[in-house]
């Protein structure tokens, strides 16, 4: 069971951003075929940058116990992808919900200046 | 190659090709979703190097630690903040009419999410595309 510490801690984290992401619409809950290629796309160049760095030996799998032992390629293990597709969502629903609110306040501020100019000083 | 040069080697290659992209999108959100990912994998990293999960080659990093993870390791934490806003943005383009056709129905009040009080109904344009910078002709 130990051996699934680690896949399990990355899943129980992507459903809690699922979860997050249900509450405020901000991806798969606003847009599911653009938030899929989005992840999809960041997993992809995430780990071709692995390999690079795989090939040149700067790191490799350490010996935990925690690991499944399934490799996607030499000393790439399957949790590596499933760790990459957790980064890319926590940077988009990070990103989608910093920017929505931006977008809000830019708006809010444009309507306040607008009512200001139809109601007059002092209104 | 050393890690921090395979790192800026491909932080400057991903910022030249994202760079026509991320100069349109507003920078304060950028640099916050940067804040928040640097400081996950300031814990997460320190954790998962703790734990054994993987191990580098001490020759080829700059020993340089912040907490537990070696300084290099940000430069992930920087290009997902880069490079995911703007894949986003970029496959807008092509998804949205196809996704939007599919939730024409769920696009109700319920689609409001209700995390700042200051945006009232008046000001929400309806949680969809209007938010998203993608929006804008390009």
């Amino acid at each position: 069971m130990i051996r699934f510490a680690y896949l399990g801690a990355l899943l129980v984290s992507l459903g809690g951003l699922a979860l997050i992401d249900r509450r405020w619409r901000l991806a798969f809950w606003a847009q599911p075929r653009r938030a899929a290629l989005t992840i999809g796309v960041g997993v992809l160049a995430f780990l071709a940058w692995d390999l690079a760095g795989l090939a040149l030996g700067i790191f490799a799998r350490g010996d935990s116990p925690h690991m499944t032992g399934v490799l996607l390629a030499p000393e790439l293990p399957l949790e590596e992808a499933f760790f990459l597709a957790l980064l890319c969502y926590s940077a988009l629903l990070a990103w989608r919900a910093f920017d929505r609110r931006a977008a809000r306040s830019e708006a809010a501020r444009a309507g306040r200046d607008g009512s200001r100019a139809e109601g007059g000083p002092g209104a | 190659m050393t890690n921090a040069l395979l790192d800026l080697l491909v932080l400057a290659v991903l910022t030249g090709v994202c760079w026509p992209v991320l100069r349109r999108l507003r920078a304060r959100p950028l640099a916050a979703t940067a804040l928040v990912l640097i400081v996950l994998t300031l814990v997460f990293d320190t954790l998962m190097i703790r734990a054994g999960l993987y191990v580098y080659d001490p020759d080829k990093i700059l020993g340089i630690y912040v907490w537990g993870a070696p300084v290099e390791d940000f430069a992930y934490a920087i290009a997902a903040a880069v490079g995911v806003p703007v894949a986003w943005t970029v496959l807008g383009r092509r998804t949205r009419s196809r996704d939007e056709a599919g939730r024409q129905d769920e696009a109700g009040p319920a689609a409001a999410p209700a995390t700042d009080p200051a945006a009232g109904p008046a000001t929400d344009p309806a949680a969809g595309p209007a938010t998203d910078p993608a929006a804008d002709p390009a």
